[in-house]
């Protein structure tokens, strides 16, 4: 997938812009506080109908204007272009997406149309952060590859919501007996089991086959030295469970757990059962020792772990995509190189050509020296001055 | 701008409607305020009569203007078989498909404890007080959400034990959409692959 051009309107710091794109490298570079993040924000509102950094729409609306547009052309790998449009209005705070210029009603279905993965600053919550972090970000992922799995997880997000609402409720106003809610609590388990365990196993799955995708990408950036592991730690494995995914086994454990705690969870008025509790963890073998990423690592190789990440993250899309039209995914790498030696910088750059579309910003235009080494002339360069982007031959 | 109170209270209760955001009812209140007495006051008394003219039917629970309704109260109708829906609306999207010949049970609403609707606040009561009469089967016809799934069960457990054949309609719904929505022969298709509960 390719994004060709990009139109914003009152979105931030922007008040009305048209870039057009280099298929391969874009470098983006300005001074602090100038657009450079606010950039790939938008494009990362088109492909995602969402921003990447979590702001609401309201938070992206230019100071003082009543509503903001961005539409973007892609190109996906069959060479066919699908306009995209969203616009934001603060007047009814609604929000609307536009494909080829049809109004889209279910924004799940768009998910993984457009797969992009993005690289920035507050990744470093992903190896330093809570397990939210890391569940939130591998969502994303395996939602832009399985509709499905978007569809599960939104599903068990709404029953556990209804859940939780359930129990709080009660605990303040007492409309239901004991006996009358641990009915109604049985049956919103029902359905928290029904959702839960296909999250679980499709979870399971994508780590068994994401694990080798990160050690290549390891390999690519610092060799051997290192050696990166991923596992999943649920309460509904450490049952007695191995990683083997068997329905009917999770099934049954998941129950048994759900009906153990009900007491409690009624007892504190919260779910506290289930995938939305589970956790991804990071680990690295360095010189033969095995040390928790999250507490251990230095802060390069916190930065090396996360762009490794991301890197597979590329990989493993592209490998798995639903539908082999849709092309490679996009990469946005906001700031990449601070916090990397040298070293590090050039073999990241080396291998950044294996990619597809890059949007990259830095507040360093030497870095586009580097790059050149690489890229040749197979690349864009904008300097963004105050919410203005500039072509720069 | 100046601002008129009786304008800002026309908006503030235009935009309590459905899809009606703060700006569109301040053009709306200020449309009706240049328009001619006559369109003003059919437009009220439109609404008035809506209040006193429409009446939920004592059997089915839909909206009508007769009671019982027309559905209930027609020959033709196979009163052996109930079909529940969550709305009025679902009622209509059912019957232009001229498919199912029975009769309706309107709940209006749906189990979600996140909007404070417990089984008490839908029309559950009267429907299991219908039960007690000749009916043969009960369709269940609800939108294919968290919350419906939750109202099938929670409804299927309780009409369980009267010993009435349950069915639910086929998943021919694509989820996300409702009911209301759904085309024609979508939901002709769904009746048919209706499954059993
Ligand atoms: N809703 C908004 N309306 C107008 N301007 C905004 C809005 N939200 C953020 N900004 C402005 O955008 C600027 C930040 O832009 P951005 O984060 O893209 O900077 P950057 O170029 O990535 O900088 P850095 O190099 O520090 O990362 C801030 O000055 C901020 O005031
Ligand atoms: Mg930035
Ligand atoms: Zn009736």
């Amino acid at each position: 997938m390719l994004l060709e051009n990009l139109r914003l309107h009152n979105f931030k710091n922007y008040k009305s812009s048209s870039l057009t794109f280099s298929p391969n490298l874009n470098f983006i570079f300005g001074e602090n506080g100038n657009g450079k993040t606010n950039l790939l924000e938008s494009i990362s509102m088109l492909c995602y109908t969402k921003s990447f950094l979590q702001n609401s729409e309201n938070e992206c609306l230019k100071y003082g204007e009543e509503g903001f547009e961005i539409s973007g052309q892609f190109k996906n790998a069959a060479d066919s272009l699908n306009k995209i449009k969203l616009t934001y209005k603060n007047d009814t705070n609604e929000k609307e997406i536009f494909y080829d210029n049809e109004k889209v009603t279910a924004k799940n279905e768009f998910i993984g149309k457009f797969p992009l993965v993005v690289l920035s600053p507050k990744d470093t919550k992903l190896t330093t952060g809570s397990p939210q972090e890391r569940r939130r970000n591998f969502d994303l992922l395996i939602s832009q590859i399985s509709r499905v799995y978007l569809r599960d997880l939104r599903s068990l997000n709404r029953v556990l919501k209804q859940k939780n609402s359930l129990l709080k409720s009660n605990l303040v106003n007492k409309r239901y007996s004991k006996t009358e809610l641990r009915d109604m609590i049985a049956l919103w388990n029902d359905e928290i089991i029904e959702y839960g365990v296909k999250i679980l196993i499709r979870r399971l799955d994508f780590i068994e086959g994401f694990r080798d995708y990160l050690l290549e990408s390891f390999n690519k950036i610092v060799g051997s030295s290192y050696i990166p592991v991923i596992n999943y730690e649920s309460d509904l494995l450490e049952m007695g469970l191995s990683e083997t995914p068997d329905f009917d086994l999770i099934r049954s454990s998941f129950r048994e757990l759900l009906d153990r705690k009900m007491d409690f969870e009624i007892s504190r008025g919260i779910s506290m059962v289930g995938p939305q509790r589970d956790n991804y963890v990071f680990r690295m073998k360095k010189d033969g020792e095995l040390f928790d990423v999250r507490i251990f690592a230095s802060q390069g190789e916190h930065k090396t772990f996360v762009v490794a990440l991301k890197l597979s993250e590329f990989e493993y899309i592209n490998d798995n995509l639903e539908n082999s039209n849709t092309g490679k995914p996009i990469l946005l790498l906001d700031d990449v190189f601070s916090e990397l030696d040298k070293k590090r910088i050039k073999k990241i750059s080396g291998i950044l050509t294996d990619y597809n579309q890059i949007f990259l910003t830095t507040t360093d235009y030497d870095y586009l020296n580097i790059l050149r080494d690489n890229f040749k002339s197979n690349f864009g360069a904008y300097q963004i001055i105050n919410g203005e982007p500039q072509f720069v031959n | 701008m100046q601002t008129s109170e009786t304008l800002e209270k026309v908006a503030e209760e235009l935009s309590k409607l459905p899809s009606i955001g703060r700006k569109t009812a301040h053009r709306i209140a200020l449309y009706l305020a240049k328009s001619s007495p006559q369109d003003v006051i059919s437009l009220s008394d439109a609404l008035l009569s809506l209040k006193d003219k429409i009446k939920l039917c004592p059997l089915c629970c839909n909206i009508t203007e007769i009671e019982p309704c027309a559905i209930c109260d027609s020959p033709k109708r196979n009163k052996d078989t109930i079909c529940i829906v969550e709305e009025p609306t679902d009622v209509f999207a059912i019957e232009k498909t001229n498919e199912f010949k029975g009769v309706y049970h309107v709940l209006h609403g749906i189990i979600s404890p996140l909007d404070g609707i417990g089984p008490e606040d839908i029309k559950v009561k009267e429907l299991l007080s219908r039960l007690s009469g000749n009916v043969d089967e009960i369709i269940l016809a609800l939108n294919p959400s968290v919350e419906g799934e939750y109202t099938i069960t929670y409804l299927s457990k309780l009409i369980k034990p009267l010993n009435i054949k349950i069915s639910r309609i086929a998943r021919g719904i694509p989820v996300g959409t409702d009911l209301e929505f759904a085309d024609e022969i979508t939901i002709a298709k769904a009746f048919e692959g209706r499954i059993t509960l």
